[in-house]
């Protein structure tokens, strides 16, 4: 059975290119709001979360914290996906918590695919 | 790199449509062309709103989803304008984003053109 990942993604064509990348690997689960997101995490129980830091209802480290919170989501490695590449952000999001830091466009598949894979690998 | 030399950059950087075309074949490419051309002007016009507006955080909003859109496409000067009208949105500098938006109405008009050539040579 394929790992499943759950990608909360407000940016249609980034979750199009998202799940061109990875629908072969892994089983995708979509979310386009925080809001729908915090609704239906704790259902899926995905195996890893890739989450977008610019959603349109709720900051994306809110979403992260509410995660991190929940019974049975705790633990799940959770990969920040943002276009907010300025200078310190990575070492600030690690410092929040997430398992990693991929900038957007994706330029270099790679160095999602290897993120992903390192983390699902050992989530701790 | 400023406003000048902007213009060094091209219209459509054709490396993303090869990496787009690895990724997904044609179909992904022709999928991601469109999405851009359906959406990125809503972005556009959140930029515009928001300074019309005096709304910081809508223009903000508008120029960092337009900057990873046009990214995904390599609409590489649009993509720079958006970045610079998105960190200027930041700190509250309307009126410098004001200033941006004929250049960005002038390359975004640009690269829908050169995109939808990319998509007629599809085609062909």
């Amino acid at each position: 059975m394929k790992p499943r990942i759950a990608v909360v993604e407000d940016n249609p064509d980034n979750r199009f290119l998202v799940q061109a990348l990875l629908e072969d690997l892994y089983e995708l689960s979509q979310f386009e709001t925080g809001t729908e997101a915090i609704e239906c995490l704790a259902q899926e129980q995905p195996d890893l979360i890739l989450l977008d830091l610019s959603l349109p209802d709720m900051s994306g480290v809110d979403v992260f914290r509410w995660i991190r919170g929940s019974p049975g989501l705790g633990e799940v490695p959770v990969i920040a996906l943002t276009a907010h590449a300025m200078t310190g952000d990575r070492e600030k999001f690690l410092a929040e918590g997430f398992n990693d830091y991929v900038t957007k466009p994706i330029v270099d598949e790679t160095i999602l695919l290897e993120s992903i894979a390192r983390w699902l690998k050992s989530p701790e | 790199m400023n406003g000048e030399n902007m213009k060094e950059l091209p219209l459509v950087d054709l490396s993303q449509m090869e990496r787009l075309n690895e990724w997904g074949g044609p179909d992904l490419k022709r999928k991601m062309i469109e999405l851009f051309l359906t959406h990125a002007s809503e972005r556009l016009g959140e930029i515009k709103d928001g300074v019309a507006g005096g709304d910081r955080e809508k223009a903000e909003t508008g120029a960092h989803t337009l900057k990873s859109s046009a990214g995904n496409v390599g609409a590489a000067r649009v993509q720079f304008l958006a970045r610079d009208a998105e960190a200027l949105a930041e700190v509250g500098k309307l009126g410098e984003v004001e200033a941006l938006i004929p250049a960005l109405d002038e390359e975004f008009e640009a690269a829908c053109g050169a995109l939808r050539s990319v998509l007629e040579e599809g085609e062909e």
